[in-house]
């Protein structure tokens, strides 16, 4: 199985080059205490070798000058310069928007299973808190669900000194759940959520597909962006156990004697099928799915993240063929 | 010749199971060990527990080669050989000999004990007869033959050389006698050892030693001797059911001369003792003196008691304790010691105030003892009456010319037991030193000279006996100035003990009867000598009054198996009411074979004297056996006769073995197995296919 994240989209846009040689292992991240200071290390290693965004628009942060073409919309040429210079320029700004993001935690049990030193609910948590540091860095409004079979708790997207504390704590305490449904919980989210923003279900979607593509359509269908982070453990994708014995599942408690090696190509092909079957519903719903395994450094996830932002806005500003400017 | 293969270590075959283990292991059921947590089983599928590719055998002819590598192995192992039928047959069996030895000391009168110990070894000799020459002795403080060794150099037919042993045993008896087993088993050691010299082919020994193994067995001699490691000995005892035992020994006073009215007691309790409370007794014959007194040794301890001595004049003989259980060592029998007057008659020249004459000097001498109170009684050179020999006289000095009288009393004297010593006064009294030695041809002469030294001197002789240690023995400070030389034709009937460093006689013995006249060539006043002022002096004249039946301070307690000087006593009356003669020129009495009071007679004489066991007889607590292993003795048993020859046939194999050495080559084919089986692993092999390859 390969180690690289898929998606579902293939990507052309110039982004952040994807090299994992510079960035913090998970193992030694996972070390560290304080969720906070786990996500503030990722982020901002992260942001040492990122480049500020391609996409400019008219924004109260002057990004670069650049030569008038033919075309150009004059509300942008800086006469200044053209005083001084006897050129034309175009004035360029970054484009700013303001985000509103509900970050969807899975805690159920499926997700404290973990092949090494942590587990993919660490991993997840960490993932969650990374992103939101850095949203509220770019003073992006962050919210939080954690769920099960049900919503566990909740704390409402805001931008505001002390959410990110707050939020960074509730992560903290979350514990672990039970089996996972999600339909439940993102029909619940459907309804609650209802100004239009972007919505990142972090979860291992070990789960039956039946409902799934109903309930993610839910939340499409209320214009929300969906990004899918779904979280693996290396040992799930590839099933490296040697040697026969009882396996125990977490979330129902039953047991199977397994020899690995007899059924190994067995489980690949079913796990396969239900990743593919999850790549088709996002496919068929434009959901930007990314696979993640516990293995791969943070800042390769946050890489995801911002990736699909990049082509969303790209997609946006095909669209209106003009920056956007939220105020 | 017809071969056989066989094998030294046949069990090391057993190593080719070796080959069968990794294959079972291979065919084995994997059984799940322990449980994983995973975190959902949705995709895995069951799987039941079915042979799987990896147990089927692919590379048989791999699987061969290693399990003859194995088997070679194994083989190599086993160190075969050939063999014909015939070369295990040439080994014989040794001459094999068992003595037994059985205590009969007097502890093994208690209770049972000989009955036990005859019973042992009786079952011992049968047992042994069948494959050994058997010989049973019973020991105690000597050793006695019951049943000699057939002499046939091996086994004899049960039943016929041993038969009855128990039987011999019981009616010899135990004797009153203390044991050493440190004797009785180097003697048997020794007779046994130079038997083995004697053969030529190989032996076995073993001692069976039969004992109660009591404290006081003596076995701590065994340390000067060097035991032979091929002799085993095989310790049997024979514990007593009873071992409350206590023992007394008469003590004596630190003040011989002044013997006080209480005689010390040591009482010894013994260590598995269950008593603690004991009565101590004077017993005159039959009839108890006095009230017992009680007194408390806790066991494994002993106490010296004070005990008030019977009134002076009643007949006490013996003091017994009670309160134990073992009444073989109850009894002390002793003779109350008296002091005897004992008179020296010096008959020659001076006076007892003049102090440049011999007789001061003697008068000097006169030391009293416990036994002996002595006087000297002087009779003046001048008179010419017969010498005043009484009873009491215990030696006569004489220092003068005597006449014939006179030397005939002093012959009778002498022949009764009687001691003379006959001081040279100088070269006038030639006539009467040859009348005393009855050798006319005798002649005196003043010898010449500056002063002499006693040269050589016979200190075995009993007149010099106690000047026989290095310490005491330098007579180099004693000076004669004046001395005489004493001419004899004939010296058959003299001995001379002593010379001086001139060659010429200072001090002559001739043996009449059973007493004894003594020529000393010197004086020992300052005028002739220094002998007076030296130390040798009062030992010199007490030698010379113990050889005398008179004055002799022979010791009237003895112990069991002691030879008790009998100088002139022709019966001796036993404790038992036994009359035993002696020879006429019988020395000593050595039948002291029962505790009590023993009676010599002589005419109208009688000496009295009494025999006790020996102290260490009254240790009964048993020791362990390897206090025996502590001094050196090899405990054990012999190898039987069967495990001999199974050891000597062993030993022919691996000759044999040694000589063929078909292990190595069988490591060889083993090394060429393993060399041809890694060169076929290495090959490669097809690749398998991907589905067959998982794991």
């Amino acid at each position: 199985m390969a180690s690289q994240p898929t998606h579902t989209r293939a990507s052309t846009a110039p982004g952040p080059r994807r090299e994992a040689r510079s960035f913090i292992d998970p193992q030694a991240l996972m070390r560290i205490e304080s969720l906070q200071l786990r996500a503030a290390s990722v982020v901002e290693g992260f942001l040492h070798g990122l480049h500020r965004s391609p996409y400019h628009g008219f924004s109260v942060e002057f990004s670069e000058y650049r030569e008038y073409l033919p075309g150009d919309d004059l509300r942008f040429l800086d006469w200044r310069v053209f005083a001084r210079t006897d050129r034309f320029y175009i004035k360029r700004f970054e484009d700013e928007t303001n985000l509103r993001c509900e970050l969807l935690l899975d805690t159920s049990r499926s997700m404290g299973f973990g092949s090494g030193t942590f587990s993919k609910l660490d991993y997840a948590r960490t993932l969650a808190a990374t992103i939101a540091y850095f949203l509220s860095l770019q003073r992006d409004a962050v919210g939080l669900r954690t769920f099960d079979e049900r919503i566990v708790e909740t704390l409402p997207a805001r931008y505001r000194p002390g959410h990110l504390n707050r939020l960074l704590l509730a992560l903290e305490r979350t514990p672990a759940g039970e089996g996972t449904d999600l339909s439940l919980p993102l029909e619940e989210v459907a309804a609650t959520v209802t100004k239009r923003g972007m919505i990142v279900l972090i979860s291992d979607l070990l789960a039956p597909l039946d409902k799934l593509e109903k309930s993610l359509g839910y939340l499409r269908s209320r214009g929300q962006e969906v990004i899918l982070l779904r979280v693996l453990d290396p040992a799930e994708v590839e099933f490296s156990f040697d040697s026969p014995t009882m396996f125990h599942d977490v979330e129902s408690g039953q047991q199977r004697y397994v020899d690995p090696r007899s059924v190994r190509d067995e489980y690949q092909t079913r796990f396969q099928e239900h990743a593919d079957a999850i790549k088709r519903t996002c496919n068929i719903l434009g959901i930007d799915l990314y696979d993640l395994t516990t293995d791969q450094p943070l800042e390769l996830s946050l890489f995801d993240f911002i990736q699909s932002r990049q082509q969303r806005s790209r997609h946006v500003a095909r669209r209106s063929n003009r920056p956007r400017r939220d105020a | 010749m017809n071969l056989i293969p066989s094998m030294l270590f046949p069990w090391f075959l057993a190593g080719a199971f070796a080959i069968a283990l990794p294959i079972a292991l291979h065919f084995l059921r994997r059984s799940p060990r322990g449980r994983t947590e995973f975190s959902s089983l949705m995709f895995v599928p069951t799987s039941p527990p079915t042979l799987t590719s990896k147990n089927r055998l692919d590379d048989w002819f791999l699987l061969l080669l290693r399990a003859l590598a194995v088997l070679l192995l194994a083989i190599a192992f086993a160190r075969p050989f050939f063999r014909s039928s015939d070369m295990l047959d040439e080994v014989a069996a040794s001459n094999r000999r068992v003595a037994i030895l059985v205590d009969r000391s007097a502890s093994m009168r208690r209770a049972d004990l000989w009955q036990r110990a005859a019973e042992e070894a009786e079952r011992a000799a049968i047992d042994a007869s069948s494959e050994s020459d058997v010989a049973v002795y019973a020991y105690d403080d000597s050793l006695e033959v019951i049943v000699p060794f057939a002499e046939t150099g091996g086994p004899q037919a049960a039943g016929t050389h041993i038969r009855g042993v128990k039987q011999r045993l019981l009616d010899a008896g135990p004797t009153w006698g203390a044991t050493n087993v440190a004797t009785a088993l180097t003697s048997v050691a020794d007779a046994m050892l130079a038997w083995q010299d004697r053969q030529r082919t190989q032996t076995t020994l073993q001692i069976i030693l039969i004992s109660d193994m009591q404290k006081g067995s003596q076995q701590e001699q065994l340390q000067s001797y060097e035991w032979p490691l091929q002799i085993p000995v095989d310790v049997r005892p024979i514990v007593p059911s009873v071992t409350a035992n206590a023992g007394i020994q008469l003590l004596s006073n630190d003040d011989d001369l002044n013997p006080t009215t209480e005689q010390r007691v040591r009482v010894s309790n013994q260590r598995e003792s269950t008593r603690e409370q004991f009565q101590l007794r004077w017993w005159a014959g039959t009839s108890p003196l006095g009230e017992p007194l009680a007194i408390y040794v806790p066991p494994g301890e002993s106490r010296v008691v004070q005990l008030a001595r019977p009134t002076p004049g009643s007949a006490v003989d013996r003091l017994t304790i009670t309160g134990d259980d073992c009444d073989f060592d109850n009894n002390r029998f002793l003779i109350p010691s008296e002091q005897r007057n004992v008179t020296v008659l010096y008959s020659g020249a001076g006076s007892l105030q003049d102090t440049k004459q011999m007789a001061y000097f003697l008068n000097l001498a006169m030391i009293d003892s416990q036994r002996r109170r002595l006087r000297m009684q002087l009779q003046p050179a001048s008179d010419p009456g017969p010498l005043a020999i009484d009873d009491e006289t215990g030696l006569v000095v004489v220092s003068r010319a005597l006449s014939a009288d006179q030397i005939r009393q002093l012959h009778s004297y002498t022949a009764a037991g009687g001691a003379v010593l006959f001081v040279v006064p100088d070269a006038s009294v030639e006539e009467t030193l040859g009348a005393l030695l009855e050798d006319p041809a005798i002649k005196l002469a003043e010898a010449a000279g500056d002063y002499a030294m006693l040269g050589q001197i016979d200190f075995e002789h009993p007149l010099f006996a106690s000047f026989l240690g290095a310490r005491y023995n330098d007579f180099t400070k004693i000076r004669f100035q004046r001395h005489r030389k004493i001419l004899m034709s004939a010296t058959e009937t003299v001995e001379i003990i002593a010379r001086f460093d001139t060659g010429v006689p200072a001090v002559l013995v001739q043996r009449r009867g059973s007493g004894q006249l003594v020529i000393l060539s010197s004086g020992w006043h300052p005028a002739d000598s220094q002998l007076a002022l030296s130390s040798k002096f009062v030992p010199f004249l007490e030698g010379l009054l113990d050889s005398t039946s008179n004055a002799s301070q022979t010791p009237v307690n003895w112990q069991i198996h002691d030879a008790v000087p009998v100088n002139g006593f022709t019966v001796v009356e036993t404790p038992t009411g036994e009359e035993i003669k002696l020879d006429t020129n019988a020395t000593h009495f050595d039948a002291t074979l029962s505790p009590g009071i023993y009676q010599a007679r002589l005419s109208d004489q009688t000496r009295r004297w009494s025999v006790n066991l020996a102290p260490s007889e009254s240790r009964t607590a048993p020791i362990d056996r390897s206090a025996l292993e502590q001094h050196g003795v090899q405990l054990g048993v012999a190898t039987s006769q069967e495990a001999e020859l199974q050891r000597a046939r062993q030993l022919r194999r691996t000759e044999l073995e040694s000589n063929q050495k078909i292990w190595r080559w069988a490591i060889v084919a083993a090394f060429g197995l393993l060399i041809v089986e890694t060169w076929l692993a290495s090959r490669p092999k097809p690749e398998p296919s991907p589905l067959g390859s998982t794991g």
